[in-house]
């Protein structure tokens, strides 16, 4: 099909040839492509051909196809993938589950303080660094931190939570509620609030509407966003070993530890593409029960 | 329509913070009829209807609906059925799913949803669209959805917010047919919000112009139209244009004279008469040809306009600003911008009204409302 | 940066592991970087030291490498390759183009197993004989001298206990002691040697039998419900006690007399320590191991030099006459100050470099910390 632009140039040859081209906001196929070029080359210059390298290097290197039975044989690197997927589920329901109360509260607040507020709140874990942030998060948890004063105070008593899998979690969840909250944001102000109101007025309660109107809307969303703060919580490695103390072992950690302590880059590229593959799995998986036309029609 | 009150708004106000969006305003709408909230943006008529279906509440007053006082109730607990302008139909639920949403929340057998929702889309005229979703379809059908999901739990009174500010003009003419058809076929009581005084006059059966968040009047739409209560009434429902006058003296309930200029001639009075007065003319009273006692006009051509049969001319006229009239095309051809022009009103074609802006210069029309050229066409 | 930080082998958040990567996947990465890449052959030319970068660097341009050249050797350049020597010299091994000359200060597991792999350059017969006499037999080995050397201390947050542990036995007696500890997560070695002491083995013999292994983690599993944390960077060492998170840690000699310094009430026990040194080796492939010899020669020979650059950095020095140079305050707060020498636990390097030996003792050891 010709586009607008190839159409107008058709039609207006003279004006071609004097140089005085019309504008049209659309791009012919190989412009497209030429300003794409960058784009591409850097894909595949530092993703693909990385990840292609690492699979080559994972067969290859040190023990060959022995790095992957290292890999499945050795019970720490299997414990932390499971606890790397464990916590990285949990995380991305708590992140989308608080991701979701703010992104609604920002989409319906009045007040503009308000608004201006929690606007701030969800941006500050992007404004610092990854070591202010665990270093906030560990006073917050630590034995004489707020949370444990709290806990404290109201007669709980103080509890360990600093070098638990709770503040890996806690931790992860603070770098990625912004993630969650930028990406639910979108989908519900796109939601049209007189649909509840709509329900509402049909006889519908407050939280049958949420139920029977908003959640099934912003569902396909709600997905992608899940499945995006799933894809970046399995990376972490920083917060596990800063707030997990080293008993919350994260498969990056792991990663890491076999390149810069052990030296074993074998099983350390093995270890890296069975994450890969897993976390893929696991999130082809949860987009295929939603399906794919919901998700398409939550994109379009 | 019955005598039977359906609705009841007794003194009701609203308060934004320190804005009064509504005034005591009481208003009672009887069982099967249709009462249109007409008024400029920002005239509270939209508070006023979200007071009723229950999205806001009132500051003072009680509103009953069937006897029942629901000022405090929630909008799930009011048995009410609301249309709104962007039609605000399901996205992810199919026409009939739709149609059935209020049917399943009253906990309805299946069996008598699906032909429930059947006879509502037969009302719309819709038939065969059940599995259709909203987004394939036109405007107008999604409005007819959207008015057969609002009807389908037989509400006791039926909102209807500017339902056809989306649609273009050949459909909103339709769509003003199917609805005075269901009004009519149902018995439904209906309270209808616009801002256009033509869909008001069309499908009211008596009308409530609202301006400034407070009531002005209530009444059938040929009284606001002939017998206007005030200035606002006059100019903003039916476009007349208000010339300055004095009033000489009453003649009795129904009439009055006045002077305007050096001319004296006798009105007819239809509201309350109190402080300034305006002399309301409607755009097609004034003519040509002179008739016995007539007011005369005088002014200068600032514009014509032809509109198919009529030509609208726009006059100068010293002391009372711009005057427009509606005359028959042929009658105008000879008019050029700039010729000094004579018109005539015959004397009971005139409403001596209050002037509710006093001090405000008597202009014809209202930015909000402006006169189509066939406006009068669908008039009663 | 704290001053010990550079040697650790922290977690540099991204960039450790970036570099690392980089030298991976590209392996041509390593030629890209650092000063000397352009020198070829001919004793004019500039030695290139793949070391610790910030003020590591400054102390040893200072000390060494500018009075080295000013005695008419060889003009000496730094690349700051913190945390990523070992990857880095793999890289330019594995892709032939060898940039380093030497490497500074690397940690001894490290240097065995780069040793093994035959990436240093073995000192001559006669050098390594003088040296041994200059610095001690202790200090030497046969790609190379310690310097910067470090012990791993016990130490006990004295707010929280009356009496620290005063040796290894103690330290895992978790009856005696049922205090939190924190241990390092990373380099078992240093961990282990302490763990086959507690085990029964002699502190004395650590550096030459082979460590028992089943007695060291039966030893480490009756301390596991103790431990509360492990720590990843010396920071983090810093943080856990300084934060009252646990009351005693296996940490570096010199975070631990920060937290001294800083007013932290703390005992420091060097009794049942661990010895960790770390060492000057040149690369194999270099073209200017002569001149890079001669370099390692003049600061063997110089401990005055030594002496400065201990008194700078706060790092042990291998030279004894240094040690005698060094104001005593600040001396005894050293590892290879005799005194403190003679306590601590030597591992045994040569068993870990066989990589049979180090998979074994590292899988149990990650077991342990993640388990």
């Amino acid at each position: 099909m010709p586009t607008h632009a190839q159409t107008i140039r058709r039609a207006l040859p003279s004006l071609r040839r004097e140089g005085a081209r019309p504008w049209s906001p659309t791009v012919g196929n190989v412009k497209a492509l030429i300003l794409l070029a960058p784009l591409v080359a850097l894909l595949v210059g530092f993703v693909f051909y990385p990840l292609v390298k690492l699979a080559i290097d994972s067969l290859t290197s040190d023990h060959g196809l022995r790095n992957y039975s290292d890999v499945f044989a050795n019970a720490s690197t299997r414990r932390a993938l499971y606890t790397t997927l464990i916590a990285s589920v949990i995380v991305t329901a708590i992140t989308v589950a608080i991701g979701a109360m703010l992104a609604w509260h920002l989409v319906t607040v009045r007040s503009p303080a308000v608004r201006a507020v929690l606007w701030l709140a969800v941006l500050a874990p992007f404004w610092m660094g990854t070591v202010v942030k665990n270093y906030a998060i560990i006073l917050f948890v630590s034995h004489d931190g707020l949370l444990n004063d709290l806990l404290a105070a109201v007669g709980i008593g103080r509890q360990q939570i600093l070098y638990t899998s709770g503040a890996v979690v806690i931790g992860i969840v603070y770098s990625m509620v912004p993630y969650a909250v930028f990406s639910l944001y979108g989908v519900f102000a796109g939601i049209d609030q007189s649909l509840l109101s709509a329900a509402q007025s049909m006889g519908a309660s407050r939280i049958q509407a949420l139920r029977t109107i908003l959640v099934p809307l912003a569902m396909p969303g709600a997905v992608a966003s899940a499945a995006l703060v799933f894809a970046i919580s399995v990376g972490f490695y920083v917060t596990p070993v800063l707030l997990g103390g080293g008993q919350t072992p994260f498969m990056a950690s792991v990663i890491q530890a076999n390149i810069l302590t052990y030296y074993d880059y074998g099983f350390a590229s093995a270890a890296s593409v069975v994450l890969l593959v897993v976390a893929t799995a696991i999130l082809g998986i949860a987009l295929r029960l939603v399906g794919r036309e919901r998700l398409v029609r939550a994109v379009a | 329509m019955t005598d039977e009150i359906a609705l009841d708004i007794q003194e009701v106000s609203k308060a934004f913070g320190a804005t009064n969006a509504l005034e005591r305003v009481t208003l009672q709408v009887h069982r099967g009829e249709f009462l249109t909230l007409l008024g400029p943006s920002g005239s509270g008529k939209t508070t006023l209807l979200r007071m009723i279906v229950g999205f806001e509440s009132p500051t003072a007053g009680r509103i009953l609906l069937g006897g029942r006082d629901i000022s405090g109730l929630s909008p799930a607990d009011r048995s009410a059925g609301m249309v709104f302008q962007q039609y605000a139909l399901f996205p992810h639920m199919t026409v009939a799913d739709n149609i059935a949403y209020g049917l399943k929340l009253r906990r309805w057998p299946r069996a008598e949803q699906r032909e429930r929702v059947g006879e509502m889309l037969d009302l719309v005229r819709l038939e065969g669209y059940e599995a259709r979703y909203p987004r394939q379809l036109s405007g107008g059908q999604q409005q007819r959805v959207a008015l057969a999901r609002a009807l389908a739990y037989d509400p006791e009174i039926i909102l209807m917010d500017e339902p056809l500010g989306a649609l273009d003009r050949a459909l909103r003419i339709e769509m003003e047919q199917v609805i005075r058809r269901i009004h009519r076929d149902l018995e439904a009581t209906v309270v209808y919000v616009t801002h256009d005084q033509q869909e008001a006059l069309a499908l009211s059966d008596r009308i409530a112009i609202m301006r400034d968040g407070r009531l002005q009047c209530v009444d059938t739409p040929e009284e606001l139209y002939y017998r206007p209560a005030s200035s606002f009434v006059a100019s903003f429902f039916a476009s007349s244009n208000l010339l300055p006058v004095t009033l000489v003296e009453r003649l009795g309930p129904d009439s009055a004279r006045v002077r305007y200029g050096q001319d004296e001639l006798s009105c007819r009075v239809a509201g309350e008469i109190a402080g300034p007065v305006q002399l309301a003319v409607r755009r097609r009273s004034l003519r040509r040809e002179p008739s016995p006692n007539c007011l005369v006009v005088r002014g200068t051509v600032a514009e014509t306009l032809l509109f198919g049969d009529e030509r609208e001319v726009i006059l100068d006229v010293p002391d009372a600003g711009r005057v427009v009239a509606l005359i028959a095309a042929h009658a105008a051809a000879d008019l050029a911008v700039g010729q000094p022009v004579e018109l005539y009103v015959p004397p009971e074609e005139t409403v001596l009204v209050t002037d509710v802006d006093a001090g405000a210069p008597g202009t014809a029309g209202d930015a909000d409302a402006p006169l189509q050229p066939d406006a009068l066409a669908v008039g009663p | 940066m704290g001053q010990l930080c550079g040697r650790s082998r922290m977690l540099r958040a991204g960039l450790c592991l970036a570099a690392a990567s980089c030298a991976l996947v590209v392996s041509a990465c390593g030629s890209s970087s650092g000063g000397g890449g352009s020198s070829k052959g001919g004793s004019g030319e500039a030695l290139v030291v793949g070391d610790w970068g910030g003020a590591f660097d400054q102390g040893t341009k200072q000390f060494y490498a500018d009075p080295f050249a000013a005695a008419g050797g060889a003009s000496v350049k730094f690349d700051d390759a913190s945390d990523t020597q070992v990857a880095r010299i793999e890289a330019q091994q594995r892709s032939h183009s060898v940039t380093w000359d030497l490497v500074d200060s690397i940690s001894a597991a490290d240097a065995y197993l780069l040793d093994r792999k035959g990436y240093l350059v073995h000192l001559p017969a006669a050098m390594k004989t003088q040296l041994k006499k200059t610095l001690g037999p202790t200090k030497v080995t046969d790609f190379g001298f310690t310097m910067s050397n470090l012990a791993y201390v016990i130490v006990c947050n004295m707010d929280r206990m009356k009496t620290c542990p005063s040796s290894i036995p103690e330290f895992f007696d978790v009856q005696r002691f049922p205090q939190s500890r924190a241990l390092p997560s990373g380099a078992p070695i240093y961990t282990m040697t302490m763990a086959t002491v507690a085990g029964g083995t002699p502190a004395s013999a650590t550096s030459t039998i082979a460590p028992n292994l089943p007695p060291a983690f039966a030893a480490l599993g009756k301390l596991r419900p103790k431990v509360k944390a492990f720590w990843e960077s010396a920071d983090q060492s810093e943080q856990m006690m300084r934060s009252g998170e646990v009351d005693m840690a296996l940490m570096w000699s010199g975070r631990a007399w920060r937290l001294k310094d800083n007013g932290m009430n703390i005992q420091i026990n060097l009794d049942g320590g661990a010895y960790e040194p770390a060492i000057w080796a040149v690369i194999k492939g270099s073209k200017h191991v002569d001149e890079s010899l001669k370099f390692m020669q003049w600061i063997a020979d110089h401990p005055e030099a030594q002496a400065r650059w201990a008194a700078a950095l706060d790092y042990s020095v291998p030279s004894p006459k240094a040690m005698k140079l060094l104001p005593k305050a600040k001396a005894i707060r050293l590892a290879d100050y005799p005194p403190n020498f003679r306590k601590l636990a030597v591992p045994n390097f040569q068993w870990y470099a066989e990589p049979k030996n180090a998979a074994a003792m590292n899988q149990q050891w990650q077991n342990y910390v993640r388990g």
